[in-house]
């Protein structure tokens, strides 16, 4: 092991990229409040026609009012049964909501990492122009790692779904099938990692150089290739803030205070956004360094 | 000294077919060569001329059987047709005679009823000499069992797991049929059923490799080790009294655990993977064991051994055998799902129903799996909190009797024959909705009509009558008749008398339905020809309430007051519960304002959002 990667050098950098790119966050949280609130809208529009389609089965029953009150099995398997299209309209908005969702992404993303290069704060109209002028090459990089990421997915899980059975039996033990199912984690951890890195350093190279995707795509492997060690870290740490927030969210939902676990979840959601940007800009504060040392 | 829990020496059956049995177990090839001593008693009034043997382990032998022919090569997602001539399996008698001398080897013969020539499963051998009635049979046999690599139940897996059930020459049932004539009851293995089998001891001695753990039905009364032959072999003497079956399994990797509930011991063999289920397993079988203590009856017998064989040898368990149960979980099995614990129960409560109530379970199956399912969820649904008893995940929750009834519900009832009541072979479409899931949505239904502490006494009087004897349909079915006649007012009685007819007979089913509520009248409906009166609650605008009751055995039935109604229910307390459907049980005129989905639904489709577009 490269002794560089444990020296106090190396995490005070580390430290000191996180700090800025927190504090360069901060400069921008109006951006924060744009990617809260259209997210909340689509999720609202979700939320409601599923609301919607229970009230229609439901609504004028007292089962609906038991299912109110907490999930019901029976209710549940008693409505799917008599009402198997029970959740069409939900199903098909869900559907729709989720592909504008994920385009609009792409272009609130490629405005939020142009911006976030600004030490000052920027404006609506120039958030606006950065993300249509980013758009295609970061719609380009989306579908590349989304392609990437399934193709990872498929080789490292695939044969394993298929053939599990036969597999354990081979084994002879369902605790080594863990075991090698743990190993396989790890790696797709290590490649998930990679390939996130690798997809944030070549949007963030797109916005700093304005070159093409394919430049930016070849400038972000390397970059992400020379300081693996240190990104694979702060991936690390990023999903592992993501994890405990979805994780504290499952721990509320077991509370019986509706309203107060609606608004704690808000929370857990809006930090969710901060960590991701704080990710970027990082990231941001990182590359420019490797620059400056190349 | 006793190695694992003392037998009683007290008699509680007739003890009509015993068996002496000594195998030695040659591991290498899968094989137990056995010699064994039957004495039967002929319990007819009937001279009786010649035997049948069941032999199950043939069924295993080839795909010709009639148990693999009609599975296509395929059990279980297990592609068997194409195994080598060693995984397959089969059972012969090496030789048998009689006591007397009167050698029967030459004589012996295998019969089939469908006329497939090639079936082994049942051997037919007739007697110079008939037994006469009360009389003894004494018979000496040598046998060679080979298990096959398991395809269900019987048979090997990995690392030397071997299961050795329904694996030597057993006789089959002596007893009158339906209409009153005595004979054998013993047919071929087929699809879709189980086993039948007389009472008696069985004294076993079981030979093996040193390094083997061996578990059995019945208690280990001693052990120790043999030398042949320049080898030493672990050596186990079980003796199990008044059972119906013996099995028994050895494996190099199980590992034991032992407790007590009262005078009960309770062994656990697990393999090294699921010792995390230990606790569980333990926790679940002596709850069960104190659960029918309350409710049904004593557990009659001084062991009970449950085994979790090894994952790759899982095709061996979830099965049901005399004072022996095996159960099946997956290493790190969450604690949210309780499947193994449920499915543990349910093979221990086979003790009682299969095992004390040994009905027929090749012909009427519903009288040991539908039971046993009821008790499953009652016992279940007492262990842990009732709406969460079989999973409880991130607010996805369910319990037993609602899984029960919704297996039941789910059926295509106008395309299928859901009667309960027939023989396993007969019945098409979904065997565990109709056996397991009916019956016990069925014996629900009339535990809420009668009440618990009633059903209970109602079960107590089936299980005390019935116990160490074979009861069929009308066993049960006079018993229910007469209690229910005896505790419950017409004309409630004689609905539930109608009832338990109806649903061991025909298809038929009961859906309530409000129809139309029209300000102070409502039209309400029964779809389907079961019939169980149920009550009303009705809630007015000015927020009182009345009760009325649907009565008679109506299709349509229509109300009016005189005052606006807010809300209608056809029975409220939900005591009908094999309704198909119980949402368009009521009508209620403020809709429900679903908060609770709506704010997850905002939460959770944001957490969504955020999770798949990670890469952009």
């Amino acid at each position: 092991m490269d002794p560089a990667f444990i020296s106090i050098n190396n995490i005070l950098d580390m430290m000191s990229a996180l700090v800025k790119g927190f504090k360069q966050v901060l400069i921008h949280k109006n951006i924060i409040v744009y990617l809260f609130l259209i997210q909340l809208i689509f999720a609202g529009i979700v939320g409601s026609v599923i609301q919607k389609d229970l009230q229609m089965h439901l609504g004028q029953t007292i089962a609906g009012q038991v299912f109110e009150s907490d999930f019901n099995y029976s209710v549940f398997m008693d409505m799917m049964r008599s009402i198997p299209d029970a959740f069409a309209i939900s199903g098909k908005v869900f559907v729709i909501v989720f592909v504008i969702n994920f385009i609009l992404a792409i272009f609130l993303h490629a405005g939020c990492i142009q911006t976030l290069l600004h030490k000052q704060k920027q404006s609506m109209a120039s958030f606006m122009s950065s993300a249509a002028k980013l758009f295609f090459p970061f719609l380009f990089f989306a579908l590349f790692f989304l392609i990437l990421f399934l193709i990872i997915t498929g080789i490292l899980f695939g044969p394993l779904a298929a053939n599990s059975l036969p597999f354990v039996e081979w084994l002879e033990s369902d605790r080594l099938f863990f075991y090698v199912l743990y190993v396989c984690l790890f790696i797709y951890f290590l490649l998930l990692s990679f390939i996130t890195n690798w997809s944030i350093n070549s949007r963030i190279h797109c916005a700093r150089s304005q070159v093409s995707w394919w430049q930016s795509l070849k400038a972000g492997g390397l970059q992400t290739k020379k300081n693996y060690r240190a990104l694979t870290a702060y991936f690390l740490l990023f999903s592992s803030l993501a994890f405990l927030g979805i994780w504290v969210n499952i721990k509320l939902d077991n509370l019986d205070t509706l309203v107060l676990t609606f608004i704690l979840s808000l929370l857990i959601l809006l930090g969710k956004i901060i960590i991701r940007l704080w990710n970027y800009s990082t990231l941001a504060v990182c590359s420019n360094a490797i620059n400056k040392t190349v | 000294m006793f190695a694992y829990c003392k037998p009683t020496g007290n008699v509680q059956s007739d003890r009509v077919a015993n068996y002496t049995m000594t195998v030695d177990l040659d591991h290498e090839h899968k094989t137990a060569f056995g010699m064994s001593q039957i004495v039967w008693h002929n319990p007819s009034p009937n001279p009786v001329s010649d035997l049948k043997f069941y032999m199950y382990l043939n069924a295993f032998k080839n795909m010709k059987s009639t148990w693999l022919k009609p599975t296509g090569g395929v059990v279980f997602d297990n592609p068997i047709a194409r195994r080598g001539d060693d995984e397959w399996g089969h059972i012969t008698i090496d030789s048998i005679g009689i006591a007397n001398g009167e050698e029967l080897t030459t004589k012996m013969y295998y019969v089939q009823d469908d006329g497939n020539i090639d079936d082994e499963t049942v051997l037919y051998i007739p007697l110079d000499q008939a037994v006469q009635p009360g009389d003894s049979l004494v018979l000496n046999l040598t046998f060679t069992s080979k298990l096959p690599k398991t395809i269900a139940r019987s048979g090997y897996g990995g690392n030397n797991f071997h299961l050795f059930v329904h694996w030597y020459p057993k006789l089959g049932v002596y007893e009158q049929d339906l209409e009153g004539n005595w004979d054998w009851n013993c047919i071929q293995f087929q699809q879709r059923t189980e086993f039948y089998g007389d009472f008696g001891n069985y004294d076993m001695t079981i030979r093996c490799d040193q390094s083997f753990t061996v578990g059995a039905s019945g208690c280990m009364i001693e052990e120790g080790t043999i030398d042949r032959e320049g080898e030493t072999f672990k050596m186990t003497r079980y003796l199990a009294e008044d059972v119906i079956d013996f099995a028994w399994c050895v494996s190099p990797e199980l590992e034991e655990y032992l407790d007590q509930w009262e005078d009960v011991d309770i062994r656990l063999l697990v393999g090294p993977d699921h010792c995390h289920m230990a606790d569980r397993y333990m926790r679940a079988i002596k709850h069960s064991l104190q659960y029918f203590n309350d409710h049904l009856g004593k557990y009659p017998y001084p062991g009970i051994t449950l085994m979790d064989p090894p994952f790759h040898s899982l095709r061996n368990g979830f099965m049901e055998y005399p004072t022996f149960a095996t159960a099946g979980t997956v290493y790190r099995m969450p604690t949210w799902f309780r499947g193994s614990e449920s499915l543990a129960i349910h093979e221990f409560a086979h003790q009682f129903f299969m095992g004390v109530l040994a009905s027929n379970e090749k012909a009427e199956p519903w009288l040991d799996e539908g039971f046993v399912t009821y008790y499953e969820d009652r016992i279940m649904e007492s262990l842990f909190p009732p709406d969460e008893s079989q999973v409880s995940f991130l607010g996805f929750k369910y319990g037993n009797t609602a899984l029960s009834r919704n297996e039941y519900a789910r059926m295509n009832h106008e395309q299928i024959n859901t009667a309960i009541a027939r023989p396993g072979w007969e019945i098409r479409g979904d065997f565990k909705g109709i056996v397991y899931s009916k019956t016990a949505t069925m014996l629900k239904t009339m535990e809420h009509y009668l009440g618990q502490e009633k059903m209970d006494e109602m079960m107590k009087r089936y299980f005390t009558n019935h116990k160490f004897t074979h009861p069929r349909r009308a066993d049960f079915e006079s018993l229910a008749v007469d209690y229910i006649n005896q505790h419950v007012n017409a004309p409630l009685s004689s609905s539930l008398i109608t009832f338990l007819t109806d649903c061991l007979d025909s298809s038929k089913t009961i859906d309530y339905q409000v129809t139309r509520v029209d300000g102070k009248t409502a039209q309400l409906k029964k779809v389907g020809e079961l019939f169980l009166p149920v009550d009303i609650a009705i809630t007015f605008a000015d927020n009182t309430t009345s009760k009325v009751r649907w009565e008679k055995n109506t299709t349509t039935k229509e109300l009016s007051f005189n005052k606006e109604i807010q809300s209608i229910h056809i029975d409220p307390e939900s005591h009908c519960f094999i309704d198909l459907n119980m949402n368009n049980n009521s009508y209620k005129k403020e809709p429900t304002f679903f908060k609770r989905y709506l704010l997850k639904g905002i939460s959770w489709t944001q957490h969504l959002f955020q999770s798949t577009t990670f890469l952009i």
